[in-house]
């Protein structure tokens, strides 16, 4: 690639002249500006974003740390954060963790060197100390889908999600309830606090349980409710929330083997609202986050705080909305 | 930030000191390394990337551009791109170009700009000019998912899929065939050229045109609609979609307008994505090797980037496989 020497060099002035022509400066002569710019343009000169980032003290990056990007929500969440980053002028430093925190830290240990100028992050464990300790990195950091003491966040209230399920299972006339997911995950308080205000008791037999961050994927959906029947020989239900949408498809696709009806039998939602809800059948009763929302003010916050380190932490938690398909219908 | 100067002056030591410490080379007594890596964690000092990159021309950077990140396919392969680069030392700047040439053009721009080390594209269309200068300029590039002359590739031979699900119909024993694509696609040609070679001729009236830029699963699912309007299209029999999310577009068309799948039409996707096996009812595909190109991919071009030689480029073609589902159980074939 050709460097601004050359450029120099080719156009018969010093590399300061290139310079300043690229940087718009007014003191370069008409003529000198256009032979400088046809050189440019002629050798399809670059200038060198890294040099630019050293001198102005800003990279122009933002690191991004999901825990899998085949998740359709993350791959939402990465379309929308890259089009606003990139309209604003600034790339995205993807990193995929596979939920390993060993990753996670790798990673942000990189974009430290890297000097990204803002870091988003879905974390693989809240709990894990890198995560706790990022109320005192001095880059803007906004974790994103949680909530945490102390560092700025942007999320959706798991609890409000559980509770919106909780309420039309009831108003649909189901009673036994079941769960798909960590029995420390806030959907399932919420889904338990309005059962438990209505009367229902929530037995936690019903729970086909993950780990706090274990990966709920469909490979391993499928295996825990099969060994749940093998154990229990049925699924004494008459509708389950599973923790994310493809769980919720995994659990339709395993209990239609096992010959249960959909909704007839057992009434499904999932949550996430991604399009396998719409595009698949039968479609799915979900909870939708507000992705874009999610995205832009997240990044309206490293903005901010890029400018103006002011100490405050924001915290905004977005409410959830039902969406109810035919998955979660009473038969009549 | 703290500067490898604050560290030398907290040790006691000149920045050359410091440096030589953080790259590992030159003479450093232990004792001055101890030291000066526990002024480093005091100080909770990080070496500057960008300087580093600067001096050594080297950003150990990989910028990566799909089309569009929200289909599964691409998902699958910035996952296994990410983890292999990861795995290396690299980092990936990753883009979406959203289906759009223009779009394409300013975010490959901005990752030359950045001196990436090197470029994974997926391109909108092969035959643009900011694609072939990556080659003029020297830029070490793998083009992804498709072919092409001149350049590293890596992909997934879509002429073979395409006969594979032609082949595939043919033994079902179905005739009246149509597809959901566009008819420039190497898919539409080489499928259709197979069945010519039994006597079958792709109809107009099967045909259901579908761009599939934006959102696959709506546009077919419309098209299909649309296309149950003629009288000439309800006998179909077999349908081949250029994607899965095509393909589950007009399954759900079809069942909505009442036929069952497969008992009075086949569907056969591409690519087999999850949706391929979550789908009921199962949805036949083309299996790419997803994993593959990922990780071949990287592979390539750090050996580009590291390589003193010039290489002759490589154009690798996976063979794809036929993955049977409940979608296109043939109406003689059925329990």
């Amino acid at each position: 690639m050709i460097t601004m020497d050359e450029i120099a060099e080719i156009a018969g002035v010093s590399q300061a002249t290139v310079s300043r022509v690229i940087n718009n400066h007014p003191s370069v002569s008409l003529k000198t500006r256009l032979a400088v710019m046809e050189c440019v343009r002629k050798f399809n000169y670059q200038p060198n974003i890294t040099a630019q980032s050293l001198v102005r003290q800003q990279s122009f990056l933002i690191g991004l740390i999901l825990p899998n990007i085949t998740v359709p929500f993350f791959a939402n969440l990465t379309n929308i954060i890259d089009s606003e980053s990139c309209s604003n002028g600034y790339n995205i430093v993807f990193h995929n963790t596979g939920g390993n925190i060993q990753s996670e830290k790798e990673a942000l240990n990189t974009f430290k060197n890297r000097r990204v100028d803002g870091i988003l992050i879905v974390p693989a464990n809240l709990h894990a100390k890198h995560i706790i300790d990022l109320k005192n990195i001095n880059i803007p950091t906004v974790i994103l889908t949680h909530t945490l003491k102390d560092i700025d966040s942007v999320s959706t209230s798991h609890c409000a999600a559980g509770e919106l399920i909780a309420k039309h299972f009831i108003q649909q006339g189901y009673r036994k309830i079941g769960y798909i997911g960590s029995a420390n995950d806030s959907k399932l308080q919420g889904l338990k606090k309005i059962l438990n205000r209505e009367g229902i008791q929530f037995e936690d037999r019903n729970i086909i349980h993950y780990n706090e961050f274990e990966q709920v994927s469909a490979h391993t959906v499928k295996q825990k409710i099969e060994n749940y029947l093998n154990q229990f020989g049925k699924l004494d239900i008459d509708a389950l929330f599973a923790c994310n949408d493809s769980a919720a498809f995994s659990a339709i696709k395993c209990l239609e083997k096992f010959g249960y009806k959909i909704p007839g039998n057992i009434a499904i939602a999932g949550f996430g609202n991604t399009y396998l809800a719409y595009e698949l059948k039968p479609e799915l009763t979900s909870v939708t986050q507000p992705v874009s929302e999610i995205a832009k003010t997240a990044l309206n916050i490293i903005f901010k705080k890029m400018k103006n380190r002011d100490k405050e932490t924001i915290n905004i938690v977005y409410k959830p909305k039902l969406i109810i398909r035919e998955s979660s219908l009473r038969r009549k | 930030m703290p500067t490898m100067q604050d560290i030398a002056k907290k040790a006691g030591v000149s920045s050359a000191t410091v440096s030589r410490v953080i790259n590992g080379n030159g003479k450093v007594s232990e004792k001055k390394r101890i030291k000066i890596i526990e002024c480093m964690k005091a100080l909770n000092y990080h070496p500057n990337a960008a300087a580093q990159s600067l001096a050594r021309n080297q950003s150990f950077l990989l910028g990566v551009i799909v089309p569009n990140i929200k289909n599964p396919f691409f998902g699958e392969i910035l996952e296994n791109i990410a983890r292999t680069a990861q795995y290396n030392g690299y980092g990936i700047i990753f883009c979406n170009s959203d289906n759009d040439i223009n779009k394409e053009k300013k975010k490959l721009d901005l990752l030359r700009n950045r001196h990436v080390d090197g470029i994974l594209i997926a391109p909108v269309e092969k035959n643009s000019d900011h694609i072939s200068y990556l080659k003029t300029d020297n830029i070490p590039s793998v083009i992804i998912t498709q072919d092409l002359k001149g350049f590293d590739s890596i992909s997934i031979s879509h002429i073979t899929g395409a006969e594979l699900i032609a082949q595939h119909f043919i033994d079902l024993g179905l005739k009246k065939i149509g597809y959901v694509g566009l008819k420039k696609d190497i898919k539409y040609i080489s499928f259709k050229k197979l069945l010519n070679k039994f006597n079958i001729e792709l109809k107009e009236h099967y045909y259901i045109s579908c761009k599939g830029r934006q959102n696959a699963f709506l546009e077919s699912y419309y098209a299909t609609q649309k296309k149950l309007k003629d009288e000439s299209f309800l006998d179909v029999e077999a349908i081949f979609a250029f994607n899965d999310l095509a393909a589950l577009g007009t399954v759900t068309a079809l069942k909505d307008y009442g036929f069952k799948i497969p008992e009075n039409v086949s569907v056969a996707g591409f690519d087999n994505t999850f949706l391929a096996a979550e789908s009921t009812p199962g949805l036949t595909s083309i299996a790419q090797p997803v994993d593959d190109i990922g990780r071949i991919a990287v592979e390539i071009i750090l050996e580009l980037i590291t390589s003193k030689k010039t290489i002759k480029p490589k154009n690798i073609i996976l063979q794809p496989k036929l993955v049977e589902r409940e979608s296109t159980l043939g109406v003689n074939n059925s329990i």
